[in-house]
């Protein structure tokens, strides 16, 4: 019976939806063919829509707002910094990079040349003052020391290296088998560059985008409510606050897209943070529609915006946080389990290992960034987190990280992961 | 609340089928299972694609209905086709190593020649033990310390200078084997002589001559224990282990085998270098690039092993044995009949046929004319389906391995 409940509350929304939208965009069939086969999970997810559906305002397939005929969507701001940590994760793997220009990069100063494009030089954007800084201020600056101590890592020990084959407790190269990519790692099988990068899919995307420009407390700051009621735009711009602050959540995961308006049919992008996991996400056939799913949910957020019509507005917020979060957590447990896959093989191919740990390290890290709507917290604290981290790349007691860990430890980690988001070690 | 909400979805839920005639555009309503439909297709292709001459032109002993075991196909497949063919493999590897030594001792162009027949007749060997990555050979990583190709041959070079390497070393796997040989006999000049100038170098002719001598020496022995383990213990285990489970012999070697079909023999040899998987085509990723004439020569001798033992044709032999083949008939007597072993087996046919318009260097083929390349890639492409999805389904056999991620 609830079965059936069910599925007429999806077939009803699924119909609604139609109500509203079929004039101006192609709903797509394949909704409609879920109704068969995807039962369970949707049932929130469903009413959420729903509720938003029926306050009744148009929804557009593409992220395109405008007013009087100019476009009001702007993140140049946040593409500039995604541009910005793309360049500094690059760095970490140019062995003739000093710690003071990473320090730099991170810490950028306006008109400095830290970078190739001048335009970044330009800019009074940084990275380091956008990191981890949604949480408390101690938390924010043992985020930034965690970052640092790794590229200082990279630099002191990774580096002078570059040419020494990789052993247990030795920092250099080591190559994936059958002539694969070569892996430069530190004395513990960590590749810090990869901890830097998907470190900054927590640090700096998800945490700027759920814990701060989609939160109530920053779109609604100052007089934004009854702004966004009377369409009052900012000095000289076409948007409105609050627009502009929901477009700066929306340029954190969208800001290098081949086609911001249009991302996720059109992919190829250059980004190395969320956007382009989202992607991976969305390719696994137990995740299908996660792409659009959120893209959609960043539109809806937007229309209602507009509308101001707040409570609309937050329910997209919830659903983002939940969808962007989840992202996050099956690229963790998807790499701690090819780790554990990795170990379990005849021969192991160690390289291989050490770089989908070294992954995994960083979106375990960026977990403590992760939102969930429910409770209002991340899905795992920062100590969680840490703890997490001490486990699935041991150090203490002459412990030498990846080199050490076990595939139980892995397996455990990536099940914790996995059952805190609502799927399994056999989805991850 | 919640009542209300689905008291309206439910009413709204009576306007869905008129409302879908109304707004959409077309009626291309499509389960979302690519793979089923793209199977249907591909098999419907494959029945209009006339090739019916072709059916059944090997393994014609085994009967429609013959009574089928595991153990049996497994006693083929390990007495008949892998132990002879390692055992002709290791043949080809001492007389190659025979052949260096006798070119290291006296390099001249007799010998350089000599050594180029060996080493081409070993890696012809090669090409018919290069599915079978289980037991000792999956437990050394045989294949990469055989046959990793595009070599690193600049990396290559520098640790031969250096002397001191050890070739034991993940790091060097792609600076060792048949694709090292190619280099040290075909590339390293324009012609026969300038080739020799390197062994009789006097500061460094002695390193190359060491290298070589090391690399064939690694060769004979890796292939010599993978077979010794064969005919000493691993025979008995192999044949032993004739269950049904994941991790029994049958769906071990079925899932090497179809791993190996796709990952080395279809994308490795052709869709690589034709550029499927990148941006564009990279002629320079073929095997033996530096010899340049012999790779479609290498690809079919693959392809012909590929083919027989799908068939349990016993090795170098017109005889045949219990096989898939012969499974899926056993199987296909006793319920619907979809004829899928001539399906591959025409499938077969078709890329032998396709490969007659490839030039016999097929960097060269992809350089002049990569179309073709692109389509010998798709004809090898559809019998990973009809092997991956469909005769798997038959076997009840569990695909082991994951596509690799790609970053």
């Amino acid at each position: 019976m609830k079965l059936l409940k069910q599925i007429f509350i999806f077939g009803g929304t699924v119909s609604l939806i139609f109500l509203l939208s079929c004039e101006e965009e192609t709903v797509t069939v394949t909704e409609e063919v879920i109704v068969t086969d995807t039962l369970t999970i949707t049932e929130t997810d469903t009413v959420t829509v729903t509720d938003t559906v029926l306050i009744g305002f148009a929804v557009p397939e593409t992220y395109h707002f405008t007013r009087d005929g100019d476009t009001t969507v702007s993140y140049s701001g946040q593409t500039t910094r995604l541009k910005m940590a793309k360049e500094m994760v690059n760095a970490l793997k140019d062995e003739t990079t000093t710690i003071a220009k990473l320090l730099a990069m991170f810490d950028h100063q306006e008109g400095a040349s830290d970078f190739s494009d001048a335009d970044l030089n330009a800019s009074s954007k940084q990275v380091k003052n956008k990191t981890g800084n949604n949480g408390t201020a101690t938390n924010a600056a043992a985020i930034r020391v965690d970052l640092e101590a790794w590229m200082t890592n990279q630099v002191d020990s990774v580096f002078p290296a570059w040419t020494d084959e990789a052993s247990k407790g030795l920092a250099g190269y080591i190559q994936e088998a059958g002539g694969g990519s070569t892996r430069y790692v530190n004395q513990n099988g960590l590749e810090n560059n990869q901890a830097v990068n998907k470190a900054l899919i927590g640090a700096l995307v998800a945490d700027q985008v759920l814990n701060g420009y989609l939160t109530p407390a920053k779109l609604n700051s100052g007089t934004n409510e009854a702004d966004q009621a009377a369409q009052t735009k900012v000095d000289g711009k076409s948007y409105t606050n609050m627009e502009h602050y929901w477009d700066e959540g929306y340029g954190y995961i969208y800001g290098l897209a081949a086609d911001g308006i249009d991302p996720v049919t059109t992919p190829g992008s250059n980004d190395i943070f969320m956007l382009k996991y989202i992607g991976k996400v969305d390719s696994d056939p137990d995740f299908s529609g996660t792409a659009e799913e959120l893209h959609r949910a960043f539109r809806e957020g937007r229309a209602a915006v507009v509308e101001a019509e707040f409570e609309a507005r937050d329910a997209a917020a919830q659903h983002i946080a939940k969808t962007a979060s989840l992202v996050i957590g099956v690229r963790a447990a998807h790499y701690l389990k090819a780790g554990q896959i990795g170990l379990a093989a005849v021969s192991p191919d160690m390289a291989g290992i050490f770089h989908d740990l070294s992954e995994g390290f960083g979106f375990v890290y960026s977990l403590q960034f992760t939102l969930n709507p429910e409770t209002g917290a991340p899905y795992f604290s920062r100590e969680e987190v840490m703890e997490m981290l001490s486990k699935i790349y041991p150090t203490s007691g002459g412990m030498r990280g990846f080199w050490d860990v076990t595939q139980s430890d892995l397996e455990e980690a990536a099940t914790t992961i996995a059952t805190a988001f609502g799927f399994t070690y056999e989805n991850a | 609340m919640k009542n209300n909400i689905s008291t309206l979805c439910c009413f709204a839920t009576l306007f869905i089928s008129a409302l879908f005639l109304s707004c959409s555009e077309d009626d291309n309503v499509q389960l979302d299972e690519a793979s089923q439909v793209d199977q249907n297709n591909s098999t419907d292709d494959q029945i209009d694609g006339d090739t019916s001459d072709s059916v059944d032109t090997t393994a014609s002993d085994i009967g429609v209905g013959e009574e089928f075991t595991r153990v049996a196909m497994l006693a083929n497949w390990a007495n008949n086709i892998i132990i002879p063919a390692f055992e002709s493999l290791v043949d080809n590897m001492d007389s190659l190593s025979l052949v260096a030594n006798e070119f290291t001792d006296t390099p001249n162009q007799e010998n350089l020649i000599n050594l180029k027949q060996s080493w081409l007749n070993a890696y012809l060997a090669w090409q018919t033990v290069d599915m079978f990555d289980i037991g000792k050979a999956e437990e050394i990583t045989l294949r990469n310390f055989i046959n990793v190709y595009p070599l690193d041959a600049q990396g290559m070079t520098t640790t031969l200078l250096a002397g001191d390497y050890d070739l034991t070393s993940v790091n060097r796997q792609d600076e060792q084997g048949f694709s090292a040989l190619d280099y040290l006999l075909h590339g390293l000049g324009n012609s026969d002589e300038e080739i020799i100038a390197f062994y009789t170098d006097d500061t460094n002719g002695l390193k190359y001559k060491t290298f070589l001598n090391d690399v064939v020496n690694r060769m004979l022995s890796l292939t010599t224990i993978v077979l010794e383990d064969w005919k000493e213990s691993y025979r008995e285990q192999f044949i032993e282990r004739d269950g049904s489970g994941a991790t029994e012999s049958v769906n071990s070697m079925v899932n090497d085998y179809i791993y190996y079909y796709e990952k080395f023999l279809r994308a490795g040899k052709v869709g690589i270098p034709a550029g499927v998987f990148s941006n564009s085509s990279l002629s320079d990723r073929v095997e033996a690039r530096y010899r340049g004439d012999v790779s479609k020569e290498l690809l079919i001798k693959a392809l012909n092993s590929a083919q027989d033992f799908f068939n349990g044709v016993h090795f170098s032999q017109e005889d045949s044995g219990m096989s898939l083949k012969g499974w899926i008939n056993y199987l296909e007597a006793s319920g619907s009949t979809n004829n899928l072993d001539s399906l591959i087996n025409n499938q077969f046919e078709l890329i032998h046929l396709q490969l007659k318009n490839l030039n016999s260097d097929l960097a060269q083929q992809v350089e002049i004319d990569n179309i073709k390349m692109l389509e010998t890639y798709d004809i090898l492409q559809k019998n990973v389906v009809f092997m991956k999805v469909d005769m798997l389904q038959l076997l009840d056999i569990t695909v082991d391995y994951v596509d690799a991620d790609g970053d």
